[in-house]
């Protein structure tokens, strides 16, 4: 395991949510996490340089849209997509859109921190 | 010339279901959308037909072997086979869910799917067909629209002539399938093009052909491109090797990959030529060579040397110190001091000459001391076996050898040449970092088998024998009295051996190396059981090699031979002989000018002391010129001393930038230094 200090971003709501602080507990061990809007995510990924972008489909409506766009812009990012309620079709859809993983919001932190780590180890297309 | 307006591949599916009924009417609606649909209701069918028919994209369903079973995920399985295969597959199910979803459309760390898309059963023959169409538009990329000429080589009449020059042993079941493979991957790599002329082969090698292509947009703009198609891990090897060695190069003048595709046999390079005005016009340099004089030959010897390798070449070179034994594995690629490869040699050798004699080759004997030549002039010629030569202690010592990237099958027929003689090289296969000498001798070697026609083995043998009286690389070549065609050769050779000496330095020895590897590897690949199947002319080719790898020894071991008589020293160190003016560093004998030698023997004298710079001046003035004014032999110690020493570290030193014999002593001079001082100079002249 790197012991560098990663970066995350979750793009979702504008304030805190239990599932974001309960996200930032279990990813503390590997690095910070950055909350953002979708409307802000398109200028912080510009300027910054993220290991882990995390979608959050319960605050976003059009989420293959949004998962497209930041694949556009950044085509080498590792995008995750967490929902409350999966489903395979949107699944699919955020997948095919070009997103590393779909993950479950109810997971518990030790199997979400596994999810992250799981994708950290890739290396970036 | 015949013109492939429809292409003669249709959209095909591998439709995979053990539900008989359900796959039966899907099929229907598949076929009435355009489709060609190959039908599989077991995994064993599935494989069959993925063994022995041709298909675009698989439909799969996931539980093949108990529909009432959520962990049957054998549909999963067969993903894997036709992944290999490079084969896209929709998958099929009945019980859609996240785990076998994540499964199939995850991608791998590679970036590389199970599956391309995912289709619940029971969303209609529609969705089916919409993800069908996606995964061709997506994933297959055929330019169906695409119209193939075929014809203006009157080899390639057809696609199938082309299948039948990549692969000769094909069954002729398989033909049309690959010959639809084939036409696809064609129709894959000129993707945005309207319409494709395929020209002329340039070259053909085992499993591919690079071939002169013209294409045209659809705006009927004209574009001529060089095109690899072939089996697909040759052409794999070759996109690798490209990879690895070329494509970072800027304002290089090898091909550049403009588009790559690949099926489950087949696959295809497409090559543009920087800087080439028009690819309709360049041809092969075998081909220069046979329709150009030799000045103009070597100007494009020197072009292809220098400018379109020598950058590669320069690219992470390195000295290495490597026995000849451990060239010989690298080069032939088998260890040379094992019984069964001195037996093989042995055999090889005798099989060679009884070769020769069958095909009429007459002047060429085996001996048990080794090869006699008998010219038509009576005349015998006797050289060593070259399996002897290679056991010779001489030869296991260790030579400095210069590492680069280099292009590993220089034969001339993959170097493309214009009008303007400039050069571009192809077939990126071989290239390796490997000993820089090989691209030089071997095309050297190319010249001497393939371009110089004459096949007399008394006419080669005196051309060997006038290269072997080079002393060094960048020599003049005695052509006197050479037919046109062997003075054109040497020429030519003189070039290429003036090019190798600017890159690798004068020195023979390492350059006669690798010509008697490059040589033995020709015989190596001789084979006594096909012997009847050699025309006379490939069996002439065996035995000049053989030939000349028993004069290259001659040459080699002579050295080994001298150095009985001479003191230790010159075997192991430096040994430098005032009477005789030669001078042996770690047994081989240095040529050097009359006042390199001057400055070495003053050093020599004073071995392992520290001579000063202007002392050093003074001697080679007042011994070179005595009636220099002192201000002169200032101004000679400032500018000679340095080139002097300089050239002198080149020719003597193992590693010219950390000498070891030559040492600078900071503010005085330089030192040699010896092991021990030479006892035979007692006394400082």
């Amino acid at each position: 395991m790197s012991l560098r200090l990663r970066h995350f971003l979750l793009v979702g709501e504008a304030t805190q949510t239990p599932w974001s602080l309960s996200l930032l507990e279990a990813l503390a061990p590997l690095g910070d996490l950055q909350l953002v809007t979708k409307v802000e995510a398109a200028q912080v990924l510009s300027r910054d340089r993220y290991d882990v972008v995390i979608v959050d489909a319960g605050a976003i409506s059009d989420i293959r849209d949004l998962v497209d766009r930041l694949r556009r812009q950044k085509p080498n990012v590792r995008i995750v997509v967490a929902s409350a309620s999966p489903t395979w079709r949107q699944s699919r859809e955020v997948l095919l859109a070009g997103a590393v993983d779909y993950i479950h919001k109810s997971l518990d932190q030790r199997k979400l921190r596994a999810r992250i780590q799981g994708v950290l180890d890739r290396p970036t297309s | 010339m015949m013109t492939g307006e429809k292409a003669m591949s249709e959209p095909t599916v591998l439709f995979v279901d053990n539900h008989v009924d359900f796959l039966d009417t899907r099929a229907e609606f598949l076929e009435q959308a355009g489709y060609r649909v190959l039908k599989a209701y077991t995994l064993g069918q599935a494989k069959q037909q993925l063994l022995n028919s041709y298909f675009h994209v698989a439909v799969v369903d996931i539980r093949m072997e108990d529909d009432d079973n959520p962990n049957d995920l054998s549909g999963l399985r067969l993903c894997e086979d036709l992944a290999r295969e490079s084969v896209p597959v929709v998958l099929l199910t009945e019980f859609p869910g996240l785990d076998s979803m994540g499964r199939a459309l995850r991608p791998n760390p590679d970036g590389s799917r199970l599956a391309v898309d995912y289709v619940d059963k029971r969303d209609g023959p529609q969705a089916l067909i919409q993800r069908l169409e996606s995964a061709f538009q997506n994933e297959v990329r055929i330019n169906w629209r695409l119209k193939i000429r075929w014809g203006w080589d009157e080899n390639l009449r057809q696609p199938h002539n082309l299948v039948s020059l990549i692969d000769p042993d094909l069954l002729w079941e398989y033909l049309r399938d690959r010959a639809e493979e084939l036409e696809d991957v064609l129709r894959k790599v000129f993707f945005n093009y309207r319409q494709l002329t395929i020209g002329r082969i340039i070259v053909r090698r085992r499993g591919k052909l690079f071939l002169k292509a013209v294409a045209h947009t659809s705006q009927g703009r004209e574009e001529w491109f060089v095109l690899l198609c072939g089996e697909r891990h040759e052409v794999e090897n070759e996109r690798n090797r490209y990879d690895d060695f070329i494509s970072g190069e800027v304002g290089s003048r090898s091909a550049v990959v403009v588009s790559y595709e690949k099926a489950r046999h087949f696959a295809a390079v497409l090559y543009r030529l920087p800087n080439c005005a028009t690819i309709e016009d360049v041809v092969p340099f075998v081909q220069f060579y046979q329709e150009q004089p030799a000045n103009r030959v070597a100007v494009v010897v020197r072009d292809l040397l220098t400018a379109s390798l020598g950058r590669r070449h320069k690219d992470g070179m390195e000295r290495r110190h490597v026995s000849i034994h451990k060239l010989y594995h690298e080069w032939i690629g088998k260890a040379l001091n094992t019984p069964s490869s001195r037996s093989e040699w042995e055999v090889r050798l005798d099989s060679v000459c009884q070769g020769a004699l069958s095909a009429g080759i007459k002047e060429l004997e085996c001996t048990s001391h080794g090869l006699d030549l008998r010219t038509a002039t009576r005349e015998v010629f006797s050289y060593p076996s070259p399996l002897t030569c290679l056991s010779t202690s001489s030869l296991n010592s260790k030579c400095s050898v210069l590492y680069g990237i280099i292009q590993g099958n220089l034969d001339g027929k993959n170097v493309l040449v214009d009008d303007a003689a400039l050069t571009w090289v192809l077939d990126f296969g071989h290239m390796s970092k490997a000993p820089l000498v090989r691209d030089f001798v071997s095309l050297e070697t190319a010249v001497k088998f393939s371009m110089l026609r004459c096949k007399n083995l008394t006419l080669y043998h005196d051309l060997e024998r006038r290269l072997l009286a080079q002393h060094d690389l960048g020599e003049a070549v005695n052509a006197e009295g050479l037919a046109p065609d062997a003075e054109k050769a040497l020429t030519v050779i003189g070039e290429i051996r003036s090019c190798a000496a600017d890159a690798l330095g004068p020195e023979m020895n390492v350059y006669l190396i690798g010509l008697l590897l490059q040589m033995l590897k020709y015989v190596l690949d001789y084979q006594p059981r096909e012997a009847l199947r050699y025309t006379r002319g490939e069996m002439f080719i065996f035995a000049y090699a053989l030939l000349s790898s028993g004069m290259i020894c001659r040459r080699l071991t002579v050295p080994s031979e001298r150095l009985k008589h001479l003191p230790p020293r010159a075997a192991t160190s430096l040994w430098l002989d005032e009477s005789e003016k030669q001078v042996w560093v770690e047994g081989r004998p240095v040529t050097l000018t009359t006042r390199e030698f001057k400055f070495l023997a003053y050093l020599y004298q004073r071995a392992n002391e520290s001579c000063e710079r202007s002392a050093i001046a003074e001697h080679l003035s007042r011994t070179g010129q005595p009636d220099l004014h002192p201000s002169q032999v200032k101004e000679l110690d400032r500018d000679l001393l340095n080139s002097l020493v300089r050239r002198l570290r080149k020719k003597i030193e193992p590693n010219p930038s950390h000498p070891k014999y030559i040492v600078t002593v900071r503010g005085i001079g330089y030192r040699l230094v010896l092991d021990e001082a030479p006892v035979d100079i007692d006394s400082h002249t």
